[in-house]
């Protein structure tokens, strides 16, 4: 009789513990930045937003130090997109995704005001 | 590793050496005029079948009782003592849910096979000895089955069903992935096994490369037992051309008393790292019961016998519960819901199983009159409920379209079965509704384009097919042979959605007119087993037809076969029919134990394959393939082969557990399309082209020792697969080298509440792939099987 209350406590712990450790964690977001550099003037820019709608936007730049950043938290697998052009033939340009602050995937040009500067992926998981 | 292979082959001649000279031996040295004890347990209260008793047959009389042998009832209630010297014994039937008793009988009558049945009513110390003599009654059926109960499976290391099916002799799987392995039965597989849950609901699964089969909906720690029936035969389940897979799982009873009980299992492997937890609480009066479960797999990266890590993980979330009644021992229904959430990895298909969720439901309602032509009557009700998501954005190409598919699958049914005693036999009428829905949508997001655009693209359009059956099956027991005969009809209508593609620019690119189709399908088979003393034979013959699926009518140009085609749905397809025949010997001796040895031949007329289309009729859609096939009704496919399997009677502390088996398919005449990099360029005929994915010959053989009154059990197991040279030209299929493998595993069961199972699978971390495994994307190598991996099962019940 002693045993079988052992066995029945040690059983409930187990299940009790079963249960515990099956509470799943949330999945931990990662800090998204586009960045686009190098542009004299300025550029057109099509992005990903942060709830994956595709957003169009002018930018106008006072010199090629300027930064245009956009800046988002995302689930890993998530499609992150920014793509750009200038119509500047003696400007450049530089774009670039940060996943967690660091580069995750960058493209430029200089002196090409005919091509897209395209760079794009999914959020990779920790 | 060439070491290391010698090394198993030296083991493999050593048990073989032991099997010719020395086995032999060690069963005449068991030989003697011993006495057969063997039966049935019930539930008296509910008259069905009582697994996992445990049973001990002692000495009698005895100031000290010795116990001669122990084991527990199977799945069906039975149990088997093989070698009783003793002339008065007493048995003594212990369960967690009935009163302890125990049975004295004498064994002096002169007979040597003492048939025994018992009734255990739950909960009450008295009246419980009700003991029956009966004579001997087969119950085994003219064809082949191989059932396993839980007790079987628990003592494993099994990421899920289909692994487990592997075990089986002439049940092969494909990986694609670390879970989910789809299961292949004597070379016939998909749509050609039949795979139901608790004898009824059918799955359709979600996604077209079949990450998600139906084996894959039920975890194997909620299996009761599962029942492989091979050949075309099991008409009562449906029309499995090739076989049919039973998953029966658990579910409680009523009691006598209120009672509460719980089960926990918490298992750990080190390859992958994988940790399993499963635990259900069930409780029950005499009028009702619940239970309650959940499960939780969560398992990483498998390596390879090299050391190279696998992209297999995969994660498994389950939760479901089921409640029922009886009354007056004449009514009894219960209904049941299981949901599951899937996250799987795999390497072998262009996506990964990101977001599948499940909800499977079941009602069932028995009247149980008991009367002298009306038995019994059954309804069963289901539905199953699939949302898989699946995508690309662990493949290199995500980084140019990454592409998610969205699929939803309904499968509703119902089906009702009444059990007469009619002609000095019994006889089973039922009819059958099953009711399939598919839909599914492909989102392409191309993001390398500047306004990174997104195409949607049809997998499936509002696909339903309808089936309505009604079958019969006869059986009755002469005295000397068993026949066994059942029909069945099969009305099936299947429509879907226009199924259009049209290009980027709007432009339709391919389009099927006629979406509708209507089949009527009539299978019939029988069987008859001549019994000669402990030696039976066994007939059966069939002819069977199978309407086409949901991918072989209505799939919308996509890569689901084992070539690199984009494939079409043709929903004009014709049924595909069966003939097979099988003979089954069969020797069960007290002193050898069960032999069986069974050969088989099907003769399949419309096999379903596929053909090239020319590319100016369509073009294909997946970058890298070499075109787009249409499913066909082919020529004829011819498969034969033999299944060996011998176990040792169950009392001997010593034993051995052997199966070999083979299977040989050829298809009488293919095109075979001869390639040149990414381009067909010419044609030619193949006759008698060996079939594409066809396991090898393989045995296994495990060696047990059962130590202290079975609380101990250390087995050794080796299992041997020989090369597979016969591949299939038209396929594109490559040759796969043989292997060997060596396992050991212990088993300690403590007492009824505490057992605790753990081994290592592949102790020489063999570097192999199966056959049947498929190849990872973007190589032309297979996927490999995991290395060596130590494994336990903790359970506890109370």
């Amino acid at each position: 009789m002693k045993n079988k209350l052992i066995y029945k406590i040690l059983a409930l712990s187990a299940l009790l513990l079963i249960i515990l450790v099956s509470c799943e964690k949330e999945t931990e977001k990662r800090k998204i930045d586009y960045e686009i550099t190098r542009s004299v003037t300025g550029f057109s820019v099509n992005y990903l937003d942060k709830n994956g709608t595709l957003t169009k936007k002018d930018v106008e730049v006072n010199s090629a130090k300027d930064i245009w950043r956009y800046s988002f938290t995302a689930e890993p697998r998530s499609i992150v997109f920014v793509s750009a052009s200038y119509k500047d033939i003696n400007s450049s340009i530089n774009v670039k995704i940060k996943v967690d602050g660091k580069v995750y995937k960058q493209a430029s040009t200089r002196y090409d005001t005919t091509m897209y500067v395209t760079v794009s992926g999914v959020v990779p998981e920790i | 590793m060439v070491k290391v292979k010698k090394k198993l082959s030296l083991v493999m001649w050593l048990l073989c050496l032991f099997l010719v000279f020395g086995y032999p031996l060690h069963l005449f040295s068991q030989d003697n005029d011993a006495k057969v004890v063997r039966g049935q347990v019930f539930n008296e209260l509910t008259r069905e079948a009582l697994s996992d008793v445990a049973v001990k047959i002692e000495t009698y009389p005895a100031t000290e009782p010795r116990v001669i042998a122990s084991t527990y009832t199977d799945y069906s209630g039975r149990f088997s003592f093989e070698e009783i010297r003793d002339s008065e014994v007493s048995i003594k039937f212990e369960h967690a849910d009935f009163e302890t008793f125990k049975k004295v009988i004498s064994l002096t009558d002169g007979r040597r096979v003492y048939d025994i049945k018992v009734f255990m009513k739950p909960d009450k110390p008295v009246d419980l000895e009700v003991v029956v003599i009966e004579e001997r009654k087969t119950e085994k059926k003219p064809y082949m089955s191989t059932i396993a109960s839980s007790r079987e499976i628990e003592q494993k290391a099994v990421s899920d069903v289909g692994e487990y099916l592997r075990s089986m002799p002439n049940v092969g799987g494909i990986r694609r992935g670390g879970a989910n392995i789809d299961p292949v039965v004597r070379g016939f597989k998909f749509s050609q096994i039949n795979v139901v849950i608790d004898g009824a609901q059918g799955v359709e699964g979600g996604c077209p490369n079949r990450m998600d089969p139906a084996t894959s909906r039920v975890e194997a720690e909620d299996v009761e037992r599962i029942e492989v029936y091979k050949g075309p035969y099991a008409l009562r389940f449906g029309t499995g051309l090739g076989g049919t897979i039973n998953l029966v799982t658990k579910k409680p009873q009523v009691t006598n008393t209120p009672q509460v009980s719980a089960r926990g299992l918490r298992g750990y492997e080190s390859n992958p790292n994988g940790h399993k937890e499963h635990f259900s609480v069930r409780g029950s009066n005499a009028h009702l019961y619940a239970q309650f479960s959940g499960s939780r797999w969560n398992y990483g990266n498998y390596r390879d016998g090299e050391g190279n890590f696998i992209k297999s993980a995969f994660t498994k979330n389950n939760y479901g519960g089921i409640i029922g009644g009886q009354y007056n021992n004449l009514y009894e229904f219960s209904l049941s819901m299981r949901r599951s959430y899937h996250e799987v990895l795999f390497p072998a298909l262009p996506m990964d199983e990101v977001d599948d969720v499940s909800l499977l439901t079941f009602g069932e309602f028995n009247y149980t009159p008991h009367g002298q032509y009306f038995e019994k009557l059954s309804i069963k009700a289901y539905q199953s409920d699939i949302h898989h998501i699946m995508d690309n954005k662990n493949r290199p190409f995500s980084d140019t379209v990454a592409t998610v598919s969205d699929v939803k699958a309904l499968t509703s049914g119902i089906k009702a079965e009444a059990f007469f005693n009619v002609f000095s036999g019994s006889l089973i009428a039922g009819i059958d509704y099953q009711n399939r829905q598919k839909d599914g949508l492909r989102t392409k997001n191309f993001i390398m384009q500047p306004m990174a655009p997104v195409k949607l693209e049809d997998l499936w359009n509002n696909a339903v097919i309808d089936n309505y059956a009604a079958y019969l099956e006869y059986s009755r027991n002469f005295e000397n042979y068993d026949i066994i005969f059942a029909a069945r009809y099969d009305h099936n209508q299947a429509k879907s959605d226009t199924i259009n593609l049209d290009n980027m620019m709007g432009v339709s690119i391919m389009k099927i007119p006629d979406t509708e189709s209507t089949l009527n399908n009539f299978s019939f088979s029988g069987g008859v087993t001549r019994h000669f003393g402990d030696l039976s034979v066994s007939l059966a013959a069939g002819r069977v037809s199978r309407s086409p699926d949901m991918l072989e009518r209505f799939i919308i140009l996509l890569p689901v076969g084992f070539d690199p085609y984009d494939y079409m749905g043709n929903p004009q397809l014709e049924p595909e029919i069966n003939n097979q025949a099988d003979l089954t010997f069969r020797y069960n001796n007290p002193v050898i134990g069960p032999l069986e040895l069974n050969f088989f031949y099907a003769h399949v007329e419309n096999f379903i394959y596929g053909r090239l289309l020319p590319r100016t009729v369509q073009e294909p859609f997946t970058i890298g393939v070499l075109g787009v096939k249409e499913f066909y009704n082919a020529d004829i496919v011819n498969i034969t082969g033999f299944e060996i399997a011998h176990r040792t009677p169950e009392n001997y502390d010593f034993g051995l557990a052997l199966t070999a088996s083979y299977a040989h398919a050829t298809i009488s005449e293919v095109t075979h399309y001869i390639r040149e990099g990414n381009q067909v360029v010419e044609t030619e005929q193949i006759k008698n082209d060996p079939l594409n994915e066809i396991p090898p010959f393989e045995a296994s053989l495990d060696v047990f020792y059962r130590l202290f009154n079975n609380k101990l059990t250390p087995t050794v197991g080796v299992r041997f697969v020989n090369d597979q040279n016969r591949v299939s030209k038209a396929m594109y299929e490559s040759k796969t080298p043989g292997y060997t493998l060596l396992s050991a595993r212990l088993a300690y069961q403590h007492n009824s509440f505490v057992s605790i199972h753990t081994g290592v699978n592949n102790i020489f971390d063999i570097h192999y792939y199966d056959h049947l495994n498929r190849r990872m994307v973007g190589t032309p190598q297979k996927i490999y099987e995991p290395g060596r991996n130590f494994f336990v099962n903790l359970i506890f019940n109370l």
